[in-house]
């Protein structure tokens, strides 16, 4: 689906070099990296924010530079590592906001939308909270609903910047249980930031680590290997 | 969704008849108090070139509609600059978009340094001044993210002006330095029975202009990153917003004078009775309640009016500096 070669990436000075990568859907990708290396950047990259350095990225064939705003809000969906509530704003409105860009000019839902979210909170199973304010629930079950309102916007990639960063072990665990399976059943192309080792090893597809002195992109397959990965990212 | 529907209607409904009812108690207030019968004569007119009727039409109508008016324009002008900037306590009074069109406006009166022509002039120096200060601030937001320092900037911005202004008045004469104080006050009654329509006509652009922001205003309670990956085009919409804004605030203070706090006090009220972030429902109650309040003021000053008389300006700081301090306490 995205394919980079030959890419600098980085905000006004280069980050990091991506030689040849190509990203495709279904798959669980995490994203590794010391503090500052640019994993960041390499998403507001893909997001199409800021423009690699040096070199194109390509998805299915087209110049991302390319794309009208209109497509590439159909190809990624966002979420940030930390979303704490907005007073009045139930889960449910919080999913519904995914749909913004299929509603008219007054963001008014139709019924097939309405359909589309039911069915979201049934598959996330959160049903029971769709009314209740994104105030009064749990990071865990807030987190899920930001998962559900980019799956509201149906795109082809999710971008999620640490999305388990705020989490204690056990909602950790259910998240990336959940991408993966999103990933699988959904055929969407998953990229995660991370900076636990273990649940990523556990779960990922792939790995994609950002080498800061070398300023390169590594990837990794399974089975991984967790000292190796270690010593060669972290250097440790 | 449906259940928050009959509530939002339920709601407005409500308000809105209340406005209805103080409206026309409202008529009925002033030098002279009109009994039901003569306010009823007044506006239908069955007696021709009554008293009644001239006290109605001319004088009557036009100081209730412009309450009206002003309350709607600057609770709207309120409620978009607080989404914009993610603050409840932006506002156009505290960002200094007032004191843009007060600076433009004591510049045209008291130095003669008029546009066009008497009327327009005044109009035409307050939108200026009003789109000046907003691009001023819309300019400083780029560099100033915390919120409570955009705030800061609003208000040293308030205050150069609010200096400028002084030195101006020093140097203009006695005459002119009166009508300029008379209009500082803020007063409902300047409007003519000939200008309410040029009032009225540029309210309500600005009021259906926000029909186009409606959505991004919905997409930007998540922050500006995600309105764009949800396809709002931000440079754009952020010009809108302080247009429809700088238009609002710039036209309601060229003809009533600096209001403060409105703006900042309504929509807040306004969250605080719908319950959503629905910005067409919001936008909608922002118009009733802003409405509301300033045709409740407006009822305060004329039944006070034998006792004390109290400019509009002065009424909704008395208002509206304890709620601001109340809403501090609460949210920060």
């Amino acid at each position: 689906m995205i394919r980079l070669n030959e890419i600098v990436i980085g905000h006004n000075n280069p980050l990091f070099e991506v030689e040849k990568l190509e990203l495709k859907r279904g798959k669980l990708i995490v994203l590794i990296g010391p503090n500052g290396a640019g994993k960041t950047t390499f998403f507001n990259t893909l997001l199409g924010i800021h423009r690699p350095v040096k070199g194109e990225i390509f998805i299915h064939d087209t110049n991302l530079n390319e794309m009208n705003r209109r497509s590439k809000n159909q190809l990624f969906g966002f979420v940030p590592s930390r979303f704490s509530g907005i007073q009045h704003l139930t889960m449910r409105e919080l999913i519904a906001l995914g749909r913004a860009p299929y509603t008219n000019m007054l963001n008014r839902l139709s019924k097939s939308d309405h359909t589309i979210i039911d069915d979201i909170l049934h598959q996330l199973n959160i049903d029971h909270l769709g009314g209740k304010s994104t105030l009064e629930v749990s990071d865990g079950e807030r987190q899920i609903a930001m998962i559900g309102k980019v799956l509201a916007q149906s795109t082809e990639a999710v971008l999620l910047d640490e999305p388990t960063a705020f989490l204690d072990y056990a909602n950790r665990k259910k998240i990336l249980a959940l991408l993966k399976k999103l990933a699988e059943r959904e055929n969407k192309l998953v990229i995660i930031s991370s900076h636990d080792i273990d649940l990523s090893i556990e779960h990922a597809d792939e790995i994609l680590a950002i080498r800061k002195t070398e300023q390169s992109l590594k990837r990794y397959t399974p089975p991984f290997k967790k000292d190796r990965i270690v010593k060669e990212v972290f250097e440790l | 969704m449906n259940k928050s529907r009959t509530y939002f209607f339920s709601m407005s409904t409500l308000l809105l008849i209340a406005l209805l009812v103080l409206y026309v108690y409202d008529l009925t207030l002033g030098s002279v108090t009109l009994g039901p019968s003569e306010l009823l004569n007044g506006l239908l007119g069955h007696e021709k070139d009554s008293e009644a009727e001239l006290i109605v039409q001319a004088f009557r109508i036009p100081r209730a509609t412009t309450a009206v008016l002003a309350g709607a324009g600057l609770s709207v002008a309120g409620l978009l600059m607080q989404t914009l900037f993610q603050n409840p306590l932006a506002g156009p009074y505290v960002l200094g978009i007032n004191s843009g069109a007060s600076m433009m406006v004591a510049l045209s009166t008291m130095l003669g340094a008029s546009f066009v022509g008497n009327d327009l002039s005044l109009v035409t120096a307050a939108l200026i001044g009003a789109l000046g200060a907003g691009l001023f601030i819309l300019f400083c937001s780029i560099y100033v993210k915390n919120k409570i320092s955009l705030l800061l900037v609003g208000v040293m911005f308030g205050s150069f002006a609010g200096a400028l202004v002084n030195v101006i008045q020093s140097y203009s004469d006695p005459n002119d330095l009166k009508t300029f104080m008379l209009w500082s006050f803020g007063s409902l009654q300047n409007v003519a029975v000939d200008q309410l329509w040029i009032f009225t006509g540029l309210v309500l652009l600005g009021i259906i202009m926000t029909v186009f922001v409606v959505k991004p205003l919905d997409l930007l309670v998540l922050g500006e990153r995600d309105a764009t990956i949800l396809g709002v085009k931000m440079r754009q919409v952020r010009f809108f917003i302080v247009l429809i804004t700088a238009i609002l605030t710039g036209v309601i203070t060229a003809f009533c004078g600096p209001i403060a706090f409105v703006g900042l006090i309504v929509p807040n009220i306004v969250k605080m009775l719908y319950k959503t972030t629905s910005h067409l429902q919001l936008v909608i109650g922002s118009i009733i309640v802003g409405a509301l309040l300033i045709v409740l003021c407006d009822i305060a000053m004329q039944l006070l009016s034998s006792t004390i008389h109290l400019p509009l300006n002065s009424l909704t700081a008395l208002i509206g500096a304890p709620v601001v301090v109340w809403i501090i306490i609460r949210k920060f």
